[in-house]
Order: structure tokens, then sequence, then C-alpha cells
């Protein structure tokens, strides 16, 4: 049961964007790996390691972020039942 | 002293510098949809300033991502410049050292306008000209100053101009291959090929200071507010090597009010008031409130120059680096202006810039297309 004066509508948006964007990122991750082979087709020396590193560092961020959006969805949703 | 050996497809590296960018661009939208959300649901819940405080991590990758696209994309600029730009496609492998590609990366970073430099007429002929001399009349090169690439070295900047069909024109319209270029005299001067090039958007002149500001406030009093383009105007200009300029997009001038009429201005009537044939128009606005009224208008012309007397500081260029097979060098920079006619439509102007002065330029007439 919500309280009274919980924007619902607002919560259930929130919820349902943040299950988007966890579904989204992903896919951005895999484009991301995608350009990186694209590039890495005989591509060799230090420039190569530090574009390596850096992908590598981006892609962490958008898997590890798809799954923190499921814990920002059970906020939003657990939001409701809080003493207001 | 060691050196180290890398290699690229400078191809392969530019489709990766699109494709993250694609992937900016979607990411941006897919942030701003969700920021939107959440926001609107922090404020309704917690409200104003919860939501202020709503930050999304996520926004740190696409800085990320746009700052890896821009690496790899001079990168790829770079391999391809070690290379000899022209000397080998962009699909070919090119290997260099990697201090020199570390050198072209850093020359992103140059600008034309910060490394002009003026020239003797004595020098500038022997940079430009060598052994030959090409200025006959029909066909020459204008110029004075000198342009420090990237490189470091000094390249005598040039205008080129041939006469056809009784016209003089100084650069090629959609040039075909194989066809007569304005670039070498219509043959007269052959073997120059690029070495490097530059197209973006860039400042001429200084951001005008309050003695600048001043000084447009005063002529808008006169003249009327000043008329212009803006740096997103500039933005819309299309400039390839070979063709003359073109707009992506079309442009509305930035609104400036219309000079402001005078609040007393009555005519003279037909027929002048008996007694009082000489009497001056307008007559009786000697009190200090009706030439307050009067200084009004020119006043707000005044504050309207003011505020936009930096319109106009930016332009489009192109500039280009070219050797040639005798060993001489020289630089071509274009500069492209985005004006307003009284209709409101815009208009390109293209010069050659030969110097560091305001007038150190050559209008540019463009060779009908073939």
């Amino acid at each position: 049961m919500s309280l009274p004066d919980f924007p619902v509508v607002a919560a259930l948006e929130a919820i349902a964007a943040c299950e988007r964007l966890s579904a989204q990122l992903p896919h951005f991750a895999d484009s991301l790996e995608h350009a990186a082979a694209v590039a890495r087709r005989d591509w060799e020396g230090p420039h190569r390691e530090s574009f390596d590193h850096r992908v590598a560092a981006a892609d962490r961020v958008l898997r590890h972020a798809a799954g923190t959006l499921g814990v920002l969805r059970v906020r939003v949703a657990d939001e409701q039942h809080r003493p207001r | 002293m060691t050196s180290t050996r890398c290699s690229a497809r400078p191809d392969a590296l530019l489709d990766c510098a699109s494709e993250t960018e694609l992937i900016v661009s979607e990411l941006r939208g897919a942030l701003i949809a969700f920021d939107n959300t959440v926001e609107s649901f922090v404020f309704r819940a917690h409200g104003l300033f919860a939501a202020l405080t709503w930050t999304d991590p996520l926004w740190s990758v696409v800085r990320a991502l746009e700052d890896l696209a821009d690496t790899v994309a001079a990168i790829a600029m770079a391999f391809e410049a070690a290379g000899g730009r022209g000397a080998s496609g962009r699909s070919d492998l090119i290997s260099s050292d990697a201090a020199t590609i570390d050198r072209w990366v850093t020359s992103a970073s140059w600008r034309p306008t910060n490394n002009l430099q003026p020239g003797m007429a004595g020098a500038w002929a022997a940079a430009a000209l060598g052994a030959y001399c090409h200025s006959q009349g029909d066909a020459g090169y204008d110029g004075s100053g000198f342009l420090i690439g990237p490189d470091g070295r000094s390249y005598p900047l040039v205008a080129p101009h041939v006469t056809r069909d009784g016209h003089r024109v100084n650069a090629d319209d959609h040039l075909v291959a194989g066809q007569p270029s304005v670039l070498d005299l219509d043959g007269r001067d052959p073997g120059w090929s690029t070495i490097y090039e530059q197209i973006g958007v860039e400042r001429w002149r200084d951001e005008p200071g309050v003695g600048g500001r001043l000084l447009a406030a005063i002529g808008s009093t006169a003249a009327g507010p000043p008329t212009g383009s803006t740096e997103q105007d500039v933005d819309a200009v299309a400039i390839a090597p070979g063709q003359a300029p073109t707009l992506r997009r079309q442009l509305t001038p930035t609104p400036v009010p219309q000079p402001s009429p005078p609040v007393y201005a009555p005519n003279a009537p037909v027929v002048p008031p008996p007694n009082v044939p000489d009497v001056l128009y307008p007559n009786g606005q000697t009190s200090i409130a009706a030439n307050g009224m009067n200084i009004g208008p020119v006043v707000i012309d005044g504050l309207i120059g003011f505020a936009h007397a930096d319109l106009g500081s930016h332009d489009a260029y192109d500039v280009v680096f070219q050797s040639n097979r005798d060993g001489r060098i020289r630089a071509l920079y274009r500069r492209v202006f985005v004006g307003f006619d009284d209709s409101g439509d815009a208009e390109l102007d293209s010069v050659y810039v030969t110097g560091p002065e305001r007038n150190d330029q050559v209008p540019i007439v463009y060779a009908p297309r073939g």
C-alpha cells in the first residue's frame, strides 16, 4: 500500500526508465567492443595499448551500471513504503 | 636511442572513431531520457533541492567515449600524415615510429590563425617561387607572409590565380581529376602534392573588449546595429578540397532590432506657416525632457551595438600544406565568411590569407564548374 502523497505514476515511470536503460547499456558495451575490434585490425604499438585500456574501462562502467540501475529500480520501488 | 615502431590502417581507425561517435550520440539520448524521468520522480517525491543534487554517473562514460573518439581520429590522421598523405591510401597499412605519430597527434591542437608570420618580399618570393617565375600576368601567385606548420616548418602562403576566357579565377570548384587546376596554374607549375590538411572553424579576431564594444556601440548610433554571423552559423559551412564552400543547412540571421527611429521627426509642412517662413523643424523641442527623449533611440542603438559587437568574428577555414617535387613547400589558407544580405539570405565570401595583417587577403573567385 502506497502513502497518500507518493507520486506513484512518476515512480512507475522511473522504474520503467531504469529497466529500459539497464537493457540498453549492454548493447552500448557490445557496440563499443565492435568499434574497438574494427580499430584493432593491424593496429600495433603504444597507442593501441592505451586504447585498449580506455575501452576496457568504459566497458566496465557500462556493464557495471546496468547492475546499478537494477539497485536503483528496487530503491524507487521501495520508496513508496518508506514513512514520510 | 631506441624508437618504438607502430602501425595501423587509418581508415580502420576512422571507422572506429565514427562508430564510437554514434555510440556517444545514442548513449547521450538514452541518458537524457533517463535523467528526465528520474529527475521528475525525485522532484515530486523529495522536492526541488533533491532533484538538483541528482547526478548521473554515466555521463562520465559519455565524456570518456567522446574523448576516445577524438583521440582515435587524431591518431588516424597522424598515421595518414606519417605515411605521406596522398602517397598511400587510407586503407594501406602504415608503419612509423611512435614519436612521429605523437608529434602529428599533438599537431591536432595547432591552429593556423595563431601561426601567421610576416615575410620580406624577397624571402617570400624565394620560398614560394624558387627558381621559377610564374607571375606572368595571366597566371601566378600573390602572397607575402608565412605560416608556421604543425611540423614547425615555415610555409609561404600563396594565393594562386589564372585567367580563363578573360576571367581571373583563384580556386577550383568541383575539380575533376585530370582537368587543369588553378592550384598548379593550369599545368604551368606542376608537381604539388598535399602533406597535411586541416579544416575547421576559427575565431579570426579576438573577442572585443569593453573598448571594442564601445566603438561598435558608437558606430551603431550612426550606422545602425551590426549584422553578422555567429560561430554556429559558420559551423554550417561545408568545405572540401577542390570545391567552393556550401551551406549544410539554411541559416537565418541573428535577430538584431532595426535602427530606432527618432522620437520627434516632424516633416516641414508643404506650406510654411505665415509670418514664420524660416522656422526650423522640429520646432519647440528645446526642453531637457524632449532632448532626452530624442537621445533615447540613440542610446538603444548603442546598447544593441555593444551587445552584438562580436558577430562576424568567426570563419570556416581550410589550410593545405603542400610540397613540390622540386623541393618547394607552400600553404594555401582559405577562409570562408558568412554574411547576410538585405533580405536575410546567407552569403559566403572566401579569401586566401596571405599574411598576418587584416588586409593580407585575396578575395577568391571560384572557377565555373566544368
